[in-house]
């Protein structure tokens, strides 16, 4: 390269955004050209400089968002905290072995949670609805009255049956998409635990805040 | 019953682009606090050092969540929409610093009546109660308040929030040379305003070592 790189291409080099051969290039004109190097390094200075400025409550920013799912991601910046502490002074492939087990079972024990909340909540009305539906029809005056609604109770039983399974398949569902996005949520697991700072406290009370501000009333 | 439960799914997150969707077409509450907490610290980063002040960053990136919603409506769906919430935050950085500077103005020509103008003022006269302590942290924020906007804006983006030149000249409309142009004439500037940090700075160089690091993956 004899003539000097521009400015722009510096600056790719020094952000990390050059083409594997650019870079190549670029750094092997900096070890021999002075003047280049004097540039950059003063460059260099600066983006030093720079970093010593870091408002606290100013998260990075996590580069890619992938779609996982909301309590997993809780449950990771609940870890946050303890593998931050944990990169201190574990290797790393131990720390993603045991970040993976202590993840793995938090998800195990959230979905076994709210398997079992959803089903009693589903037994709890049908069995309301049922238990009203029976009154009802004691309480008929005609005999004709009563067997309508006793047909209906029981096309309400086998609705019932029917969504069960509509919740089982939605469940199951649920289920194979957690499995699938459980290794697309590790590689953010880093990046989610820079944010499990004490900023997020603060963060989550603006975001509710803002949250009934704006939500519209329900209709 | 079916229909109840297949809203269910309203637990998974989606990506920025499907929740902002349904922000627009169903004024949907959760996807935007989905929104907000994925963006929060990123945008609070952006005001707080595009205005040089923390406790009004954290004032305007409330707005800048605010005005999104506003503004939900001309979202387009075509478009990324990390894109139209850089557009929608530094609009609302650019028209704080349009004010903050029509009221130190103001305080010069008018200074029995003007509002005393260290309370207002983004640039200097206040420096921020959390950076006191930091005078290196304290002058880079000065030095960075001192740059011109677009300078400012390019370097906050870039080495800052971390997007590439190719996001940022989205971001602002201009092409990517220019960007480029731009960050490297801001780093010139930085190094003269910044030298004393500079010259007693011999701790390793986190952004070089950053982009060093790329050789030896």
């Amino acid at each position: 390269m004899k003539t000097h790189p521009n400015s722009e291409e510096w600056m790719s080099f020094l952000y990390g955004e050059a083409s594997p051969e650019d870079f190549s290039k670029l750094e092997v004109h900096l070890r021999q050209c002075a003047d280049c190097r004097k540039r950059v390094d003063q460059w260099r200075g600066s983006m030093a400089a720079l970093d010593a400025w870091a408002p606290p409550a100013a998260a990075r920013r996590r580069r890619s968002v992938v779609p996982v799912l909301r309590w997993a991601a809780a449950a990771a910046v609940v870890l946050g905290l303890g593998i931050g502490v944990g990169r201190m002074t574990v290797s790393s492939s131990a720390r993603f072995q045991q970040l993976e087990m202590s993840l793995r079972t938090e998800m195990e024990t959230k979905m076994a949670a709210n398997r079992a909340e959803f089903a009693a909540a589903f037994e709890k009305q049908s069995a309301g609805l049922g238990v009203t539906v029976q009154t009802v029809a004691s309480q008929a005056a005609t005999r004709e009255a009563e067997q309508l609604l006793v047909k209906f109770a029981k096309s309400f039983d086998e609705q019932r049956d029917a969504d069960r399974d509509v919740y089982v398949t939605a469940l199951r569902n649920l289920e194979e998409r957690r499995a699938s996005e459980f290794a697309s949520l590790r590689k953010d697991l880093d990046t989610l635990a820079v944010n499990a700072d004490d900023g997020l406290s603060r963060t989550q009370e603006q975001l509710m805040e803002l949250a009934s501000m704006t939500q519209p009333p329900s209709n | 019953m079916a229909a109840k439960l297949f809203s269910w799914p309203s637990l998974f997150s989606s990506t920025d682009e499907q929740a902002m969707w349904r922000v627009k077409t169903d004024d949907d509450a959760q996807a935007f606090a989905q929104l907000m907490e994925r963006w929060q610290g990123p945008i609070l980063g952006l005001c707080t050092r595009m205005i040089g002040d923390t406790h009004r960053g954290e004032d305007l990136a409330q707005e800048v969540f605010a005005r999104l919603f506003a503004r939900r409506k001309s979202y387009e769906a075509t478009g990324k929409f990390s894109t139209f919430l850089w557009r929608v935050a530094l609009n609302i950085c650019y028209d704080e610093l349009r004010k903050s500077k029509r009221r130190r103005e103001f305080s010069l020509d008018e200074t029995d009546d003007g509002e005393p103008a260290v309370e207002f003022e983004a640039d200097g006269a206040a420096p921020d109660q959390r950076m006191v302590e930091d005078e290196r942290a304290d002058a880079v924020r000065r030095a960075l308040v001192e740059l011109a906007e677009p300078y400012r804006v390019v370097v906050v983006l870039r080495h800052y929030e971390g997007l590439k030149f190719r996001e940022i000249a989205d971001v602002l409309g201009i092409p990517e040379g220019t960007v480029k142009s731009r960050m490297s004439e801001a780093l010139s500037q930085l190094g003269h305003s910044l030298n004393p940090i500079i010259s007693e700075n011999p701790e390793p160089r986190k952004s070089t070592q950053r982009a060093n690091e790329r050789l030896l993956i």
